[in-house]
């Protein structure tokens, strides 16, 4: 499942629904507002914010 | 509702019949659904639950045929938010009709069914996101979809809100899920007292050999309350086209009895409503 542009243009922080960008090795999402990364498993982005990892 | 979406016509149930999923697939649902007829709710014929499971699809046409009678025209070139997504069997056909679907659930199993039958179908997204903490910025979608998921939810009111947040101005929001005054169970498929409270539902379940646990992870409904948090977070509750007949539920005896208490207290089963923002 592909990240597609139309995708990345609707996603955004769970938290604070601040913008997210894609990591450069596309393995998850950064919210610089709340230092969290999102990542991706296996294809899914896994946007829960109890399992976000604490930058 | 939108430009996007054409005039409704015909029934998607006769025009787009599912087809079978690839082994992979099929696999991962009957396992995914094994655990919870057979296990979690121990429901005496889990099998034939399971097989219609694979082919959930169809029910799904059903469904998708019903959302587009609410709102008036067909999804095709709506972007749609189906929130509780479970394996994703409406998310598919809402794609196959031409939305842009997308399927959000906490569950890592029914998404990576999702990501299997996306595969399959060449396209698709499903994400593991909290109904109450949305990853999706406001107005993003033309439609947002919730069937039977809010029972669910952590916090009722604010999965609401946030599926309004992420519906655009003039979009809409269809929310199905069972009415609390309603005389049947319809995860455990048991005939259920209304409003039933939770020490008497465990004592009940365990009396037709059920495991109670999962009882305590629903949250009953009642539609002024829905209707009032939808109007609390901006939308406005929309009229709905009449649903047809009432379907029967279980084979139960006491059947005339709950179909005259639904007739005269003019109660449905489930709570359904189409909201505009």
């Amino acid at each position: 499942m592909a990240i597609d542009k139309e995708l990345l243009e609707i996603l955004c922080c769970p938290q604070c629904k601040g913008d997210i960008r894609l990591t450069e090795n596309e393995d998850g999402f950064i919210c610089e507002a709340c230092k969290l990364k999102y990542p991706i498993k296996d294809g899914i982005p896994v946007m829960l914010i109890d399992q976000a990892e604490k930058l | 509702m939108s430009a996007g979406g054409p005039a409704l016509e015909g029934t998607r149930a006769a025009a787009g019949s599912p087809r079978a999923w690839p082994e992979r697939v099929c696999r991962r649902l009957s396992e995914y659904y094994t655990r919870y007829y057979r296990d979690t709710l121990r429901i005496p014929d889990w099998p034939a639950l399971v097989e219609a499971r694979l082919a959930e699809e169809t029910h799904e046409a059903m469904r998708l045929d019903r959302l587009e009678a609410a709102l008036g025209l067909a999804v095709t070139g709506l972007s749609v938010l189906n929130v509780g997504c479970g394996t994703g069997g409406f998310t598919v056909m809402a794609r196959r009709a031409g939305a842009a679907a997308v399927g959000v659930d906490t569950e890592p199993e029914a998404v990576e069914i999702c990501r299997l039958k996306a595969e399959a179908e060449g396209g698709g997204v499903a994400i593991l996101a909290a109904a109450e903490h949305l990853p999706f910025s406001a107005e993003a979608f033309d439609l947002v979809y919730c069937f039977s998921t809010l029972e669910h939810v952590a916090d009722v009111a604010a999965t609401v809100r946030e599926m309004v947040r992420v519906v655009r101005p003039g979009g809409a929001l269809y929310l199905h899920a069972p009415n609390a005054l309603g005389c049947y169970e319809g995860h455990y498929k048991l005939f259920w007292l209304p409003r039933m409270p939770r020490a008497l539902a465990r004592w009940y379940l365990r009396l037709r050999g059920r495991p109670p646990g999962f009882v305590d992870t629903l949250t009953p409904l009642l539609r002024g309350r829905l209707e009032r948090l939808l109007r609390d977070a901006g939308a406005r509750i929309a009229p709905l086209p009449a649903a047809g007949t009432l379907p029967r539920e279980s084979g139960s005896p006491l059947w005339p009895v709950i179909r005259a208490y639904y007739r005269l207290f003019r109660i449905s089963p489930h709570i359904e409503i189409l909201a505009r923002k």
